[in-house]
């Protein structure tokens, strides 16, 4: 999982790379003993270049990153589809795994099937692993967390709509929304089911209905917040029409209302 | 009493209209108490109206018809109820409504200096030049809806693609004058021409009639119809499509103004073939020179001039038009609240905006919900991730 730094921090990071040309997570990792002070970690950093750079965990990442490159002389940091699904194939993860998702969320692919060096150096850096056994070793245990690890399955859940996003685009088109939500919230995922009611199933059902076109970011994270709660209250007590959900999901409650459970009234719903 | 009022959806509307038709019929022959007490009745139901917004909108509508088409009984009463309503409803409220009468004045002194001007060219001896008095308004200021000619909405102005009206060159050259005269004072400006607002003094002379000259006073397109028969000999007839190719008046204006002048009994200056109340196509005019009138003075009426209550597609239109200035408002103060805290817990941020807006009208919580949503997708915004409640976070 990478870290989050506040937007000073980033700013000491990209003040410090632009200078030493070192990577964000050593970076970090070096300004974070200079109390985020990006000139006194710089001449500490030239003062003593081995300890930052020379980690052969890195070294041994960046090497392993150069086999799987579909361009090395063009794009020498870039790995493209065929690499990753080379490289995936020789992980034993399915492209249409969630466990696909996992890896991508953990290297940060800014978009399906691509990798950066900076993004996979860093990202297993993070979690010190550098052989291909470890690596699948993690996606399968986080694979097999993920309904029970709030954290980590948000991870995943929201990387996945970076992931998905067209070029430029803003919104997912309904399709691929509805593809990833299956992957997502289905076992070996966050089963979004509950014993008297099929969530999910509703969920796609009701925007299809709608005709829905396309889910913006806001609509994707809050879907996950809104299943959660669901998880928690099935009789829906959670929500009120002042409450701050997208209004989709505000329609969505209603649609259930009217064509799920008709007779339940809005307020006098009962929690058995 | 609030909810007595606010029952009825209309409400803004009818205390417009009611205000309207005093300051037209009502307040005539009143004593100055007795006008007080009017404005004094609606100013107290205005005070418990929740839609004050759609008040103004349709005050300064009917406003605005009153004045440009003189069917105010007193200048001086207009401008006590607007200081009335300035005092309960603050000062934003008459902002624009004061301004319309500044530019009604400014336009009296635009009028006369372009007389003058006139007066001082060597064109002044030529006393057939027609005189023009002119009103030049702000198009921000004024509602540019009430400019549409009646019941069946603005299609003809839509979209831009006004109708450019062919004007005979004596009032071309008068029109195209005044555009001189204006852009010399006033540069990068630019005039738009509300012939449908306008009305015109003519003499007009009927061999047969008890008067050897009569006073005509007509809208504008009765003008340029009148005008048209001048140019064509005495016993010519025209077509309702001929008149409109010369004149390009936009067809439903044509209708109504061809009904006054061509079925209307008492100012019949028109005949038509066939005889009949509607104009239809293919129908033919031709100067009335039997027409005979014991009064020396003749009004031209327009139909459907006046102030009327909202037809149900007028009203939607009104509707549409005050539900986006609402959502404009409500993003504009969601925005002010955001950018002063920073953070703010969803609830909050509802109770705030609807104190803020409630002077001018009460925002609906599903309206608000869906302008926040929209600044969160515009990246104003964004939610506070694990917030102990939903909040929102202001991004600079």
């Amino acid at each position: 999982m990478p870290a989050i730094y506040s937007s000073a921090q980033k700013a000491a990071i990209t003040e410090f790379t632009s200078v030493t040309q070192v990577d964000k997570s050593s970076a970090a990792k070096l300004l974070k003993q200079h109390n985020w002070n990006a000139s006194a970690a710089v001449n500490a950093f030239f003062n003593n270049p081995s300890t930052a750079a020379a980690n052969p965990l890195r070294k041994s990442l960046n090497s392993t990153f150069d086999k799987y490159r579909d361009d090395p002389r063009n794009e020498p940091d870039n790995i493209d589809v065929g690499g990753t699904s080379k490289l995936l194939g020789q992980l034993q993860i399915e492209l249409d795994d969630v466990g696909a998702l996992i890896f991508s969320d953990i290297v940060s692919s800014p978009s399906l099937g691509k990798i950066t060096r900076e993004g996979f150096v860093d990202g297993w850096a993070e979690v010190n692993i550098d052989s291909l056994p470890k690596m699948r070793n993690l996606v399968l245990q986080r694979r097999s967390a993920l309904p029970s690890d709030r954290d980590i399955f948000k991870n995943v859940y929201n990387h996945t709509f970076t992931l998905a996003l067209a070029p430029g685009a803003k919104t997912l088109p309904l399709e691929m929304a509805v593809e990833f939500w299956r992957m997502l919230f289905t076992p070996p995922a966050y089963d979004w089911r509950t014993s008297s009611t099929p969530w999910l199933d509703w969920w796609l059902e009701f925007l299809q209905a709608k005709k829905t076109k396309a889910v913006n970011k806001d609509l994707w994270k809050q879907t996950l917040s809104f299943a959660e709660q669901t998880m928690r209250d099935d009789s829906l007590g959670f929500w009120n029409e002042e409450s701050s959900w997208p209004s989709v999901i505000d329609e969505f409650v209603e649609w259930i209302e009217k064509e799920k459970r008709p007779g339940r009234g809005g307020e006098a719903m009962e929690v058995e | 009493m609030a909810d007595v009022i606010n029952a009825f959806s209309r409400g803004s509307e009818y205390i417009s209209l009611f205000i309207d038709d005093n300051m037209k019929r009502g307040i005539k022959d009143k004593s100055e108490a007795e006008v007080d007490a009017t404005l004094e009745k609606s100013i107290l139901v205005l005070r418990y109206l929740s839609d004050k917004d759609i008040f103004e909108t349709y005050y300064k509508k009917h406003l605005c018809k009153r004045l440009l088409l003189k069917k105010s009984q007193s200048v001086e009463v207009e401008k006590q109820m607007i200081s009335r309503m300035k005092i309960e409803l603050g000062n934003s409220f008459t902002l624009k409504l004061e301004a319309m009468f500044k530019d009604m004045t400014l336009s009296e002194e635009l009028s006369n200096g372009y007389r003058n001007h006139v007066a001082g060219m060597n064109e002044s001896s030529d006393a057939k030049r027609a005189e023009l008095s002119i009103k030049v308004l702000t198009s921000m200021t004024w509602p540019l809806e009430a400019f549409r000619s009646g019941t069946d909405g603005g299609e003809q102005e839509g979209g831009g693609g006004r109708t450019q009206i062919i004007y005979p060159a004596s009032i071309l050259r008068v029109k195209e004058g005044f555009e001189r005269f204006y852009s010399q004072k006033y540069s990068g400006r630019k005039l738009t021409w509300q012939n449908n607002m306008g009305d015109a003094d003519l003499k007009a002379r009927f061999p047969n009639s008890r008067h050897a000259v009569h006073d005509v006073n007509c809208s504008t397109y009765a003008m340029l119809i009148l005008l048209l028969f001048n140019e064509l000999p005495t016993n010519a007839t025209a077509t309702l499509e001929e008149i409109e190719a010369r004149t390009n008046i936009p067809l439903d204006d044509l209708k109504r103004n061809l009904q006054s002048l061509a079925v209307a009994p008492k100012t019949r200056f028109l005949i038509k073939e066939p005889m009949s109340r509607d104009i239809n196509a293919g129908d033919r005019f031709k100067w009335n020179s039997e027409y005979n009138s014991k009064f020396l003075r003749i009004k031209v009426g327009v139909v459907s001039a006046g102030n009327k209550v909202e037809g149900d597609r007028e009203r939607k239109e009104t509707e549409k038009k005050n539900n986006d200035s609402r959502g404009f408002a409500i993003e504009a103060a969601v925005v002010r609240i955001m950018k002063q805290r920073k953070e703010l817990a969803h609830a909050q941020l509802l109770t705030e905006t609807i104190t803020q807006l409630t002077h001018q009208f009460r925002p609906d919580v599903n309206m608000i919900k869906k302008r926040v949503e929209s600044l969160i997708e515009r990246e104003y915004l964004e939610r506070v991730e694990e917030a102990p409640v939903p909040s929102y976070r202001y991004l600079a």
